[in-house]
């Protein structure tokens, strides 16, 4: 239930997680919602900016247009103004001209003839002047007198004879441009008469108001000037004036055509609108020039005054361009780009922006959905886990139940099916245990423990767990162990021995015929052995390499062919040959230097199988895929052990591979990292059942063998005992050297051999008969010290070992696989020497096992809860213990205080007031204490072996995955057993500490 | 006919037991309470089961005084008596007791506390069913026992 709680626990956890993530996102998403409107504020801003821009430099150009036509206006003005002072100076010339050579001379100098040529000839002046003319004052008492003088009547400007007048003012000399008007008079035009008058008053040029002329109709002012009898004082009165007046000069100025000619001489008179007007009377301007309705831009206009020299008369030039203004296109390009490039710019961030919100956006989601997939994952193992645990739990019962049911009477029939359904339950929780592994691993929840273990008796417990399976296949199974291995390494021996079973299950199950070889080397050794092989071959050359390839029989354990031809003989003597070198060496392996702490050891094993074919070989470690995966396959299994190997041998930091041949067979090579124990074997707690009996060394023995390989297997299961060996190929040589022996002695070993080993290969291959014979010779001689004679076999039938028998072999076929407990029981039998048989494990079946652990042990159990209390006791009552309880922490503390007679306690952890890590914390402490006086020798317990006390407590507890373990160790637990007890549990966990002390 | 009568009692305790474990209110843990049984402890499942039996309405009680003895729960103290009545019902195999008390043991940590009067009720129910059936286990047992004892002095 922990467990569930601790996944509770994790998915709340996970989900804050996700909740402070949704809180970032939905922060920046918040952020986000602002950036369209930036980025519009952003582009108001700019067409603002731009469209200033576009103002500012419009502005510029409409005051360079007003400059140009305010400078324009102006010289237009003062060239019409200096051409008609011009002209009004020459009329006035004129008119002193006429009042000299007219009235001063007598007669008079000038005619109308003379005066038409003086006029036309200086015409040139007078560019303005249409033409000028002179007309004579006449009062009305003098008309007739000058009537008939000139010869016409005075006429009025309609041409008719004038109505009579106060006076006139006939026109006597004219131009001959306007020799129309001669003899009007001039007074009876109004304009003209006004003029007249005006101008005899003031004595200066005078102008009339624009109007229609006469002849041409164009626009036009007459210029008026008096022509006075005397020379009047500068300031005479108007009366004075108008007495001496005796004419007048005129002069018509055609404005319309003369402005047009003086426009015509500047540039661009196309561009400006020129209108003149006479603004005498303000209220109502008289237009002298242009047209009455302008046209053109309205919008800018300059005014420039003029001076015709009347000062009566105002006039006024107004100037306009003929076209508006035209849009000023740099001006407006200029404006657009910069908007253009302030958009831009704009845009650009904001894209950006954008950008680095949508990177961002993605990484939290793919952080969302990493840390949901990595949850997952957890939860996937996790569940796998507790699923498994929760499978194991009812399994066991129904495991349990079969057991029992097998004690039971059962008919044959009954029994074979309980026996099949206990097999199916057995590969079941083996299945859910590889599962359970698996889970645990990619859970990152297994733990390699580092203990002191004996490699050699791990790969015979192996080989022991194989031996029936083999045997009925006829294979052969054997394991050698190189003697530079030391013979104590730290490690897991659990993951250890895992790996093994699984890969020589794996060899065991694909192999029919021939044999399967577990080899363990260090990997450096078998390194350069290999590397001074390879050199070896390269200066043999190829013709012997052919040679062994044509062999039928190969030089392996068996004969077959193997896929890795590593293993044949020709490496394994060099390997062997270079360990003999060094054996002596190598028994108290001493390591030197740094690197000494760890040893990399390199474990093949190679069988002689199907092998795997080469479409399936990628896929070999991948969990549940198998070579061949169709339904119709041959071969059970899930496929998952060789993952897990995989990933227990990384875990122990080495490597697995394999060489694989189709219908030769595979070899699968490890690696794998362990430390070595420096005071050698004097921590390990060895069970009595594994110890080597010491009986037989310095023993001397002779071992037939064909098959170098198997020789070598079998040497070194015998020197473990420490039996000398010696080889002879062939049942002759061994007698051969036996006779030698039999009649002098040889140097060194000068002993006898205690017995002869022959494998049965050999023993069948040679002559019968040939053996047999002389041994019985030697009986019959009554030889005492007669070598026993013993068979090796795989597999033997009854005929053959009766055979055997008769032949003179000892009584005992030893059978392989050969491990070193059974070689030397069967040695002990063989020689007589065994006083008491050594019991193997497969002696002790089932509950016995643990009847006889636990049995008369005290054992205390501590628990809170009444009904576990009462039955975890009644459990352990069952298997033989004597039983207390205690019902809290703090009585089993009272309990356990030193001395006391207990010999293991069971914890229940969830107590209240103290729970079970915190008892243990006491506990552990008062040992501690307990011991320091022990060493100081200041306690001594009756017959002084108590010399550590340190009572074995196994945490109960109902979960069993997670950080519970490392707890219990961290507190001075031994270990734990799951509640409610299962008999396989407890079994595991109290073996460890009843193992060591047999019954 | 007092042997029959025994063998039919051991017939009606297989098919009460069978029909315990087919509602799932008893797993194999119970199975495995009365292999523990025999001549040095005849009446061991029956003790074990009485004490969970009084244990158990120690516990109910008390659950249902927290609950509905103050407004605010001492979900705390809950807790504690909800490990004590999961671990000794799992030891006699009550499963479905056990079952309802993860869920209460569930709703608690969420201080659920609808949820606990809930699962309070589901639990008492289930506990008296898993009472009331046990007892009857028992006095089935019990009238074997005698039959059986009847029966050896006529074997006899």
């Amino acid at each position: 239930m922990g467990l569930k709680a601790q996944s509770h626990h994790t998915v709340a956890v996970r989900l804050n997680e996700q909740l402070a993530a949704t809180h970032a996102i939905s922060f920046y998403r918040e952020k986000r919602a602002w950036f369209p409107r930036v980025l519009f504020c952003w582009i108001i801003f700019m067409a603002g900016v731009s469209s200033l821009i576009f103002r500012n430099m419009d502005a510029d150009n409409m005051v360079r247009r007003k400059e140009v036509l305010e400078s324009s206006c102006e010289q237009r003005a003062r060239m019409l103004q200096d051409q008609f002072s011009v002209s009004v100076n020459h009329v006035h010339a004129l008119a002193i001209l006429v009042s000299t050579f007219h009235y001063y001379k007598n007669p008079s100098a000038i005619d109308q003839e003379t005066f038409a040529e003086y006029t036309a000839r200086t015409a040139f002046e007078r560019p303005l002047l249409s033409g000028v003319a002179y007309a004579q004052r006449v009062v009305h008492s003098e008309r007739e007198k000058f009537e008939k003088q000139q010869g016409w009547t005075i006429k009025t400007m309609e041409k008719e004879p004038s109505p009579v007048r106060d006076e006139y003012a006939p026109v006597i000399f004219s131009q001959e441009t306007v020799s129309h008007i001669e003899s009007l008079d001039m007074m009876s035009g109004e304009e003209d008469r006004e003029n007249i008058l005006r101008a005899r008053a003031t004595g200066k040029a005078v102008l009339t108001r624009p109007f229609s002329l006469l002849k041409s109709h164009h626009l036009g002012v007459v210029l008026t000037f008096p022509v006075y009898r005397t020379n009047l004082p500068p300031h005479a009165t108007a009366e004075e004036r108008i007495e001496a007046t005796t004419g007048y000069l005129g002069g018509a100025f055609d404005v319309e055509s003369l402005v047009e000619n003086l426009l015509g001489q500047l540039a661009g008179k196309q561009a400006i609108l020129v209108n003149v007007y006479d603004v005498t009377n303000s209220s109502d301007h008289l237009i002298m020039y242009g047209p009455r309705y302008p046209d053109g831009d309205m919008s800018l206009a300059h005014e420039s005054k003029l001076d015709f020299g009347d000062p009566f008369r105002k006039h006024l030039m107004i100037c306009r361009y003929h076209q508006k203004a035209p849009t000023s296109w740099t001006a407006l390009t200029t404006a657009f780009l910069w908007f253009v490039i302030g958009v831009l710019v704009g845009y650009i961030f904001y894209g950006a922006v954008m950008h680095i919100l949508k990177v961002e956006d993605d990484f939290h989601e793919m952080q969302e959905l990493k840390v949901r997939a990595e949850a997952a994952d957890v939860a996937k193992s996790q569940f796998l886990a507790t699923v498994s645990h929760e499978i194991r739990t009812p399994m066991n019962g129904v495991l349990g139940m079969l057991g029992l049911l097998l004690d039971t009477d059962l008919d044959s029939t009954q029994r074979d099916y309980a026996q099949t359904a206990q097999a199916c339950g057995n590969a079941l929780i083996a299945l859910i245990n590889e599962v359970l592994d698996r889970a645990k691993i990619e859970a990152g929840k297994l733990e390699l423990e580092a203990v002191p273990f004996d490699l050699r008796s791990i790969l015979d417990d192996v080989l022991s767990l194989f031996s029936g399976k083999s045997r009925q296949k006829g294979t052969e199974l054997a394991a050698f162990v190189s003697d530079k291995v030391p013979k104590v390494l730290i490690g897991d021996p659990g993951r250890f021995r895992q790996i093994i079973t699984n890969l020589v299950g794996n060899a065991v199950k694909f192999t029919e015929q021939g044999h399967i070889f577990v080899q363990v080397h260090l990997a450096e050794h078998t390194k350069s052995v290999m590397a001074a092989k390879a050199n070896a071959c390269l200066k043999r050359g190829s013709d012997e390499v052919e040679v062994i390839a044509s062999q039928t029989q190969f030089n392996t354990l068996s004969g077959f062919q193997a896929a890795d031809d590593q293993n044949s003989w020709e490496n394994f003597k060099l390997l062997i040959a270079d360990e003999e070198f060094c054996s002596d060496a190598s028994d108290n392996w001493i390591p030197t230097g740094e690197d000494s702490e760890s040893v990399t050891l390199m474990v093949s094993v190679e069988d002689t199988g199907i092998g795997i074919p080469f479409q399936a070989q990628d896929r070999v470690f991948m969990p549940f895929m198998q070579a061949d995966s169709s339904t119709s396959r041959n071969y059970g299994g899930t496929g998952i052990g060789l993952s897990i190997s995989k990933c227990l041998v990384e875990l122990m930091g080495g490597k697995i591979n394999f060489i694989s041949r189709p219908k030769l067979g595979s070899t699968f090579t490890f690696t794998a990292v362990l430390r070595c124990q420096k005071n050698a074997s004097s921590d390990l707690k060895k069970s009595p059942l594994e110890a080597i009996p010491t009986g037989f060394n310095g023993m001397k023995a002779i071992l037939v063998d064909g098959k170098p390989v198997r020789a070598a297997v079998t040497k070194y299961h015998l020197k473990r005992l420490g039996i000398i060996v010696e080889d002879a190929s062939s049942i002759k040589m061994a007698i051969g050297a036996l006779c030698g022996q039999n009649g002098h002695l040889r140097s060194g070993n000068g002993k006898r051999p205690d017995m002869i080993l022959v494998e049965k290969d050999s023993w069948i291959s040679s002559e019968d008969g040939v053996l047999p014979i002389r041994f019985i010779d030697w009986k019959q001689n009554g030889c005492m010290l007669l070598p026993k004679v013993i068979l090796l076999a795989t597999s033997i039938s009854t005929t053959e070992s009766d055979k055997a028998k008769a032949a003179g072999f000892a009584n005992t076929v030893i059978m392989k696989p050969l491990r070193v407990s059974m070689l030397a029981a069967c040695l002990q039998e063989v020689l007589g020497m065994g006083k008491r048989r050594p019991q193997g494990k497969e002696m002790m079946k089932g509950s016995a096992l643990h009847h006889s652990l636990l049995h008369g042990k005290n054992i205390l159990v501590v628990d809170d809860n009444m009904v576990n209390r009462k039955v975890a006791a009644r459990v352990l009552e069952k298997f033989g213990a004597n039983v207390e309880c205690a019902d809290s922490g703090k009585a089993a503390l009272m309990l356990l205080s030193l001395p006391h007679k207990f010999d293991a306690c069971f914890m229940d952890i969830q107590m209240p007031e103290m729970d079970g890590f915190e008892a243990t914390r006491q506990i552990r402490l008062m040992e501690r204490k307990e011991n320091e006086k022990i060493k100081t020798r200041e306690v001594t317990y009756e017959g002084g072996s108590k010399t550590e006390w340190h009572v074995p407590i196994l945490a109960m507890t109902a979960d069993v995955i997670h950080a519970t373990y490392e707890e219990c160790v961290k507190c001075g637990m031994d270990g734990y057993v799951s509640k409610p007890f299962e008999e396989e549990n407890l079994y595991q966990a109290v073996s460890k500490f009843f193992e060591s002390k047999p019954i | 006919m007092l042997g029959f009568g025994a063998d039919r009692l051991r017939a009606d305790m297989n098919r009460l037991l069978a029909l315990l474990f087919h509602q799932g209110v008893l797993d194999e843990q119970f199975l495995q309470l009365q292999q523990l049984q025999d001549e040095t402890s005849p009446n061991f499942v029956f003790e074990v089961v009485t004490i969970f039996f009084r244990e158990s309405e120690k516990l109910l009680r008390n659950l249902r005084g927290l609950l509905l003895d103050r407004e605010l729960s001492d979900y705390k103290k809950m807790e504690i008596h909800l490990n004590q009545f999961m671990g000794s019902s799992s030891s006699v195999g009550a499963k479905r007791v056990r079952n309802v008390c993860v869920a209460f043991r569930a709703a608690s940590e969420q201080s659920n506390r609808a949820g606990c009067l809930r699962a309070l009720e589901l639990l008492e129910h289930e506990y008296c069913y898993l009472k009331n059936k046990l007892h009857e286990l028992f006095q089935l047992e019990q009238q074997r026992v005698m039959a059986a004892g009847v029966r050896y002095p006529i074997q006899g």
